[in-house]
């Protein structure tokens, strides 16, 4: 039995690190860093720390796009941890208890935008009677209370009542179902991967996912390694490639001094920025977030009634990538500075760009980067290698934090002229492609190395193995099987297959296929 | 000429039209549409950054969008309007789809909020009960991943009388 501290510290670590994912989102609260800490906690941290790799593996294609919570791992990977690294259980077991877990972490987060919704109403009237202060600290506060509160309770309840049961449930059920839970395991892997493949899924990128699974599978070449080469091919193909041009890049020219911010007030801008989903509501989003970003410049240029009417125009709806949504808040202070910022502009502006940039910021993110980063740490967990944690953060740090600040800079210091000669040059849209490929190769590089789906079928005479499918099929190609669960996936989540429904169907049919025998996998 | 969805967007290309609905409904264009918004430097600019992601991405008067939808060939295209008063005149004008998904309305003064993502005031309620009447499915679905969910049914709680 976990002791009561011990949850304690868990519910913690759950309240601090959704709060760090919802504000700075340096990737400290990656799923190889939760299950690390927690192992910690329960004094077992390589038990964690594979948990942890094998969960941010499992559900890197489930991303929050565009405000719709899909099942998030987080508080998930803290109670499966704290149980697996306390009972001595197979990681594998951890997989299964995951999933009601992460399901009701959505519901928590989604019940916790709607009571936020409340507190955008209560910042509508302090801002409407000019208590900018009071809506301040509402922003700042709110979300303590509600989303990250929830998550602290669900973890601290989940690790102090649930070890128990769960050992009694693990207890009861024949062992050889846990060993089929390896397989069913893998198998809702493939799905999580098959999630991020079936948006980039067109030519040149299933050609590098195959490139990323070769030499995973034929060559046994370890991430890093592949990560360089691979990037190194891609670097050579895209700058050797003629690109479209359309029109030049635009110049900008700095500001005369005396108009502009000062460097403080400017970087306690950039500060704020970093808590825009503090108090994220159904109702508005980023709303409360965004005015808390900006209000310094607003107080800067107006007051009195002007300051409310320009306060009150940033509290429509707004929802963006927050690294995508920094070169529209520079833009915006840009405008205001430059006075020619009405209430009306400002709106059009953020309605106009957040979901472009979006979806710009999205697929960068998602698909790419965060993939190529993610793939890596958990494949340094699995190999138990601490460095782990610390790399996703790091690499959090340096690409989230210092895009945040160049972005914000970028669209401060262009400002309106970006409006003016929006002439969009083809060198992002290649970085862009490069990315993706590189990020299609390592999840080829995965689906290589890490899932292992095997078939132990074997025909026995006189007490003689004589025949092994498993052999004959290695003839054909190592990691067949493994390649096969993947794209399968792949085609049918392209033929429309709801994701959840897949991953339940996967997990179902590994759990079947394993115990009769048909199928294994080799664990991690 | 193949509409592949048409959706009721007021983030217009977004994350979850790049990321999710482009590959599920297998569109190879989008066309986002609005007689005021073709003309929205703001717009024009969003659109342009739009195409950064590869994305073939149009902004057109609703004229305009007729015009080149009857010349688009074998293309599936994915229109996207800001509000139900674009679609009623698209399918008004003889865009012919099944079924209408709306995916995102954002909450300003005057609407209400009925689902978790979209906000409508009466006039627009109204307007999305011309649209069924025309024949139209309208459904509530943000991505494919989501079950969709009958949209005319959630305004009915929220707003009386709507067919009047």
């Amino acid at each position: 039995m976990a002791t009561i501290f011990q949850a304690f510290l868990c519910g913690l670590l759950a309240y601090t690190s959704r709060w760090e994912m919802e504000n700075l989102q340096t990737a400290f609260s990656s799923n190889t860093m939760l299950g690390f800490l927690t192992g910690i906690i329960f004094g077992n941290p390589l038990t964690g720390l594979v948990v942890g790799g094998t969960m941010d593996l499992l559900y890197l294609g489930l991303v929050e796009i565009g405000g719709a919570t899909p099942p998030r791992p987080h508080i998930a990977t803290i109670i499966t941890s704290a149980i697996v690294t306390e009972l001595g259980q197979p990681p594998a077991v951890a997989i299964a208890l995951s999933f009601p877990i992460a399901i009701l972490a959505a519901q928590l987060i989604n019940a916790a935008f709607i009571l936020n919704t409340g507190y955008m109403h209560y910042i509508d009237s302090l801002i409407a009677k000019g208590k900018f202060r009071t809506a301040e600290i509402v922003h700042l506060t709110g979300g303590l209370t509600t989303e990250f509160m929830f998550q602290g309770l669900a973890a601290f309840l989940g690790v102090w009542l649930g070890s128990g049961p769960i050992a009694a449930i693990y207890n009861a059920v024949p062992p050889a179902f846990w060993g089929s839970m390896i397989t069913a395991a893998q198998l809702v892997i493939c799905v999580g991967l098959a999630a991020l493949l079936r948006t980039i899924w067109k030519p040149e990128v299933i050609a590098f996912y195959l490139i990323g699974f070769g030499l995973a599978a034929f060559l046994h070449l370890p991430m890093v390694s592949m990560a360089l080469l691979i990037g190194a091919v891609a670097i050579y193909i895209f700058t050797t490639k003629k690109v479209e041009t359309t029109g030049s890049p635009e110049k900008v020219e700095e500001k005369p001094k005396e108009r502009r911010l000062s460097s403080s007030e400017f970087f306690k801008i950039f500060l704020r920025s970093l808590f825009l989903q503090n108090t994220f509501s159904s109702e508005r989003m980023q709303a409360s977030g965004y005015w808390y970003s900006i209000f310094p410049a607003l107080k800067k240029y107006y007051s009195g009634d002007e300051l409310i009417e320009n306060s009150k125009a940033h509290l429509e709806f707004y929802n963006t990538n927050p690294v995508t949504s920094q070169p529209i808040l520079g833009i915006n202070i840009a405008m205001i500075e430059e006075g020619v910022a009405t209430p009306e502009l400002q709106k059009n502006l953020k309605a106009g760009l957040m979901g472009p940039l979006a979806g710009v910021g999205d697929a960068i993110w998602w698909f790419s980067i965060s993939t190529i980063i993610t793939v890596l740490g958990a494949s340094m967990a699995l190999q138990g290698n601490y460095i782990a944690p610390f790399f996703i953060w790091g690499c959090g740090i340096v690409f989230i934090l210092g895009a945040k600040y160049v972005l914000l800079r970028y669209g401060y210091t262009a400002g309106l002229s970006l409006l003016k000669t929006a002439q969009v040059t083809g060198g992002i849209e290649r970085y862009l492609d490069l990315f993706t490929i590189v990020g299609a190769s390592m999840v080829g590089a995965v689906t290589g190395t890490w899932i292992g789906l095997y078939t132990p079928i074997e025909f026995v005479q006189g007490g003689v193995v004589i025949f092994k499918i498993q052999t004959a099929l290695d003839y054909i190609m190592p990691q067949l099987l493994s390649l096969i669960g993947t794209v399968s996936a792949v085609y049918l989540l392209r033929r429309g297959v709801s994701l959840f429904k897949l991953m339940i169907a996967y997990m179902l049919g590994g759990i079947v296929l394993g115990y009769l025998g048909l199928l294994a996998a080799v664990p991690f | 000429m193949t509409v592949a969805l048409m959706r009721v967007d007021d983030r217009l290309i977004h994350g979850q039209i790049t990321c999710a609905w482009l590959s599920f409904v297998n569109a190879n264009k989008i066309y986002v549409v609005g007689d005021q918004l073709a003309n929205d430097p703001i717009t024009i600019m969003g659109i342009k950054y739009s195409k950064v992601s590869g994305t073939d991405a149009y902004l057109f008067t609703v004229k305009d969008a007729l015009e080149n939808l009857k010349k688009s060939g074998s293309d599936r295209t994915m229109i996207i309007v800001k509000e139900p008063e674009t679609a009623l005149n698209l399918i008004e004008s003889g865009v012919k789809i099944d079924w209408l998904d709306v995916g995102q309305i954002g909450y300003k003064e005057g609407r209400k909020q009925v689902a978790q993502t979209v906000s409508v005031n009466e006039e627009e309620a109204r307007t999305f009960v011309k649209i069924k009447n025309l024949g139209v499915t309208v459904i509530y679905r943000q991505l494919p991943d989501h079950s969709p969910s009958d949209f005319i049914k959630t305004l009915e709680k929220h707003f009386a009388n709507l067919e009047a």
